[in-house]
């Protein structure tokens, strides 16, 4: 009974806070010898910890012959470790209450935990297993291949627009292989995988010093410190191969791709720029506004243009990084691109005049004030929903600590999302969104020809 | 309770270097329950449930009235959707565009859903701004004008947004296997067609919403940063003056009648996967067996450590996704398991999975698999009040199902009770291999032959629509 009054008193403790921007995510943070950096954030409101670490690898550092090797990674390491059988993983953080999951993008893995407070030794305890010593089988590693072989059927292969939006676009956005081919691999590369390729993956790219860990929630910051210690120092840090090449060339003019998929009923126009500003750029931040200026709910501009005004389509998606990563998740070169699922009746070329149209008052007006206002207010409002749960904090943090180089950057970035000008926004649209870099993706729907 | 924490950590850190070779020992969980939340109810009938949360300067509402998709005919199947879509496209004094902007400058979100017993509509604001929000929420419930020209462009979007729909696999094991589960009542509907969305119209709209808005039997949920004074006047400002007529009536009871294991396919011609659904009548969730049967459910399919995944995804790789779920309407229950496999295993997927089924009727479940599943189910329960949202959710669903106001208070203290007797017990009444309403929509050509051995009577052909 102590206990529960104890977390119904701090429920009502916490202050809220300041108006105007977003409370601040106290953290401490620290580096092992071995490279390994730890962030440390601590709250009581609940009794639950998120322990996420982001690994320095993504889709983007692969080699060619090894496309899909990334995410195939993220699938190996609940395979089983030294002290932790395969399944092991899931059931001893299951038996403690905790969840977990992990995601593969471009440019990082992603891995997290989320326990009830008591169990962090437990979660800490499996990453270091499996950090310091995975267990790469080869029977594992045949039937993850064929699990992620099974992903990619599923979001791909088998769904309506899978392979524009997974496959194509980024493709043919990008001309450097590293930012063209897909993050989930090809049938061809991991049919041809070797057990001896996967284990040079693991010890090139899952190094301490290659790794950040964030742990946020109902925990003690020096006892944590300490824990933390106890598990990962004695890793050693690993040597590794020199980062690929992403640079980008310019891009040779305005193109057209035709495609044909046989799975949706409705046609779409898909429209990328490549080049998306890097994070901390003045335009990253003009860049991400506009695109929930044009893409964002009902009020957005092309949803009105385009669902109701028009109304020539039916839903649309799209923004900054889009549909390659999320806006606050690439590291230069992003892109900037939209997709629109639209009538039967009406041409691709329709739907092209309308979104050109739109992009080209932006890029001659800027935004209204009250729109402006009312798009920060609505990004405040998410922002502060971002920070909820300790997950929510946690992935900020890291994500300023491996894309922005400083984890006090998460707390810096909404005022400069507050500081956006209309001016920054109409010169961002007119540099960056002009019509001889699009590239359009025309999508047919029905049976192939 | 921090202090012992303390002296665990430190005992951990002082062993250095740190013996890998076993899980370290922890404290149990410290005990969570649902925030205190006070009630009242203004005159015209609707009940107010407030939450104070001040974690974070945000406030979230939701507002349930009861009626909802079970609540009309199948030949209007998709009107409450359309009604409760078209909520947030006019009012006497506001355009749809100028409702979204109102809501992005209280910095939140407006938006109702037609589910099947009630429409819920959510929104959320910063905290000093839930003023704004009440106004905009009580303007879009009580003064909507459905204008003609969004009647007619919501129309037109439908058939647009269901023929998107029937692209995909899961929709359309969605729409057969509701059919064929809830047989004959309202429930068996979960999609329009072309014919209803056509019946769609200005009149038809107004009298539905004449019928199921008004604030008897409303439940108004606030959780945020807002005192109760301040949620008090807001209330009463905004809702205090709406009148009407008596709620909408609960959906008929589903009838619990012994069902006879049926195959219905749906030819998805070119499909690299079959999509399964299959599933049987359940129980509601203040039944005594419910906490068994969860356990049980949970043992078998409801986590990623669970027998289904382990086994059907894990070792033989035959799919990427796999789970079984309880899932609850207020008059009926579902014990449902959903995967897409790849279409050369799909008949030994289904015959493992039935095995499977077999095993968690005959045999009890381990020590080991039962504490997991507990732990598992108590953690989330944790997780899930990290947010105003799930604080907000966690309310909704005690009221709207009817369960006990202690409901998740004794929640956690209710699935540890559970023993691997119960559960197995609860397993073989309520999940029943015979009595299995399976679906399958993949290509016929193939999968016809697969499916044959699984069924005594034919395999029934359904079309998109489910008949």
């Amino acid at each position: 009974m102590m206990k529960s009054l104890l977390l119904l008193a701090l429920w009502a403790a916490v202050p809220a806070g300041a108006a105007e921007t977003a409370p601040r995510v106290d953290f401490s943070s620290f580096t092992l010898p071995n490279g390994l950096r730890v962030i440390l954030s601590q709250d009581a409101c609940v009794p639950v910890v998120a322990m996420a670490m982001i690994v320095d690898v993504g889709g983007r550092h692969e080699a060619r012959g090894l496309s899909g090797f990334a995410h195939l990674f993220e699938h190996m390491m609940f395979e089983g470790s030294k002290h932790v059988p395969k399944g092991g993983f899931d059931q001893l953080l299951e038996s403690y209450g905790g969840d977990n999951n992990a995601s593969t993008h471009t440019d990082f893995t992603f891995y997290y935990e989320e326990v009830p407070s008591n169990a962090l030794p437990i979660a800490l305890w499996l990453d270091a297993d499996r950090v310091g010593a995975l267990d790469i089988a080869p029977e594992s590693v045949k039937n993850q291949i064929e699990v992620v072989k099974e992903e990619r059927r599923m979001r791909v292969d088998n769904e309506p627009y899978g392979s524009l939006l997974h496959v194509e676009m980024a493709s043919h956005t990008f001309s450097n292989w590293q930012n063209a081919h897909p993050t989930i691999g090809s049938f061809e590369d991991l049919d041809a995988a070797s057990l001896k390729d996967v284990r040079a993956f693991f010890e090139s790219y899952y190094s301490p010093d290659n790794i950040i860990m964030a742990i946020v929630g109902d925990i003690d910051p020096a006892q944590t410190r300490k824990l933390v210690e106890s598990y990962f120092t004695s890793m050693p840090a690993k040597a590794r191969t020199k980062a690929a090449d992403v640079t980008e060339p310019m891009p040779a003019g305005e193109r057209v791709i035709k495609l044909v998929d046989t799975h949706a009923k409705l046609p779409a126009l898909g429209f990328t720029w490549k080049g998306g500003p890097e994070r901390g750029a003045d335009d990253y931040y003009a860049m991400l506004l506009l695109g929930k200026a044009l893409f964002s709910g009902k009020s957005s501009r092309l949803y009105q243009k385009l669902v109701k005004e028009s109304p020539a389509a039916v839903s649309l998606d799209g923004g900054l990084g889009f549909p390659l990563s999320d806006a606050d998740e690439y590291k230069a070169p992003g892109a900037f691109g939209g997709f629109v699922v639209h009538k039967r009746e009406k041409t691709p070329s329709e739907i092209k005049m309308l979104v050109e149209a739109e992009i080209a008052k932006v890029a001659a007006e800027g935004l209204a004030p009250a729109e402006l206002e009312r798009i920060k207010t609505k990004f405040r409002s998410d922002w502060l929903r971002g920070q909820e749960t300790r997950l929510g904090r946690a992935q900020r943090l890291l994500y300023a600590t491996l894309l922005d180089g400083d984890p006090e950057a998460a707390n810096r970035e909404l005022p400069r999302f507050m500081a956006v000008t209309s001016g920054q926004i109409r010169s961002a649209a007119a540099a960056r969104l002009v019509p001889a870099a699009a590239t359009w993706f025309e999508l047919a729907a029905g049976e192939d020809k | 309770m921090i202090v012992s924490l303390l002296l665990l950590y430190a005992a951990l850190a002082a062993a250095a270097p740190v013996d890998m070779s076993q899980p370290p020992e922890v404290e149990p969980m410290r005990a969570v329950k649902l925030p205190p939340r006070c009630e009242w109810k203004l005159k015209n009938g609707m009940t107010v449930v407030l939450v104070e949360d001040k974690r974070v300067p945000l406030v979230t509402v939701r507002l349930a009235i009861p009626g909802g998709e079970a609540a009309i005919a199948a030949e209007d199947a998709g009107l409450i959707d359309a009604l409760a879509e078209l909520l947030t496209d006019g009012t006497a004094v506001k355009t749809s565009k100028q409702i979204a902007e109102s809501a992005e400058l209280f910095g939140g979100a407006l938006s109702a859903d037609a589910e099947p017993d009630l429409v819920v509509l959510r929104a959320s604001a910063l905290a000093g701004k839930a003023d704004a929000m009440a106004s905009l929420l009580a303007e879009v419930v009580r003064s909507p004008s459905f204008p003609e020209a969004e009647v007619a462009l919501r129309k037109a979007n439908m058939k647009e947004e269901l023929a998107a729909s029937r692209a995909e696999s899961d929709f359309l094991s969605g729409v057969t296997f509701y059919k064929k589960v809830f047989a004959g009542h309202p429930y068996a509907v979960t999609a329009p067609t072309d014919a209803s969305i056509e019946r769609i119209n200005r009149e038809r709209v107004v009298a539905a919403y004449r019928r199921l808005f008004t604030p008897s039997g409303a439940l108004l949920i606030i959780v945020g940063d807002i005192s109760r004074p301040d949620a008090e006047s807001l209330v009463i400002k905004n809702f205090g003056t709406w009148q009407g007529g008596p709620a909408a009536k609960d959906a008929p009871p589903v009838a619990s009648v012994k069902a006879e294991r049926r195959v219905y396919l749906l030819d998805r011609p070119k499909s690299s996967q079959i999509s399964f659904i299959l599933g049987n009548s359940a129980i509601r969730e203040d039944n005594p067996a419910y906490f068994d049967l969860l356990i049980a459910n949970q043992v078998l399919g409801g986590s990623f450590s669970s027998r289904l995944v382990r086994d059907i995804r894990e070792t033989k790789g035959y799919t990427y996704r796999i789970g079984s779920r309880l899932e609850h309407r207020l008059t009926g229950s579902l014990f449902k398991i959903r995967t897409p496999v790849r279409t050369e295993v799909a008949g030994q997927a289904l015959a493992a999975i039935l095995d499977h089924l077999d095993k968690i009727r005959k045999g009890e479940a381990t020590a080991e698999e039962i504490k997991q599943a507990k732990a598992y189910l108590a953690g989330s329960f944790a997780r899930s009040l990290e947010t105003q949202a799930g604080v907000a959710d966690a309310v909704l669903k005690i009221r709207a199902s009817r369960l006990p106001a202690d409901w998740y208070d004794a929640y956690v203290d209710r699935v540890q009770a559970v023993t691997a007797a119960g559960a197995k017990r609860a397993a073989e009444v309520f999940i029943r291999p015979d009595e299995l309403t399976i679906v399958a929509v993949g290509d016929a050509s193939k999968a016809a032959a697969l499916l044959s051995q699984f069924t005594k009577k034919p395999i029934v052909a359904v079309d998109q629509d489910g008949n």
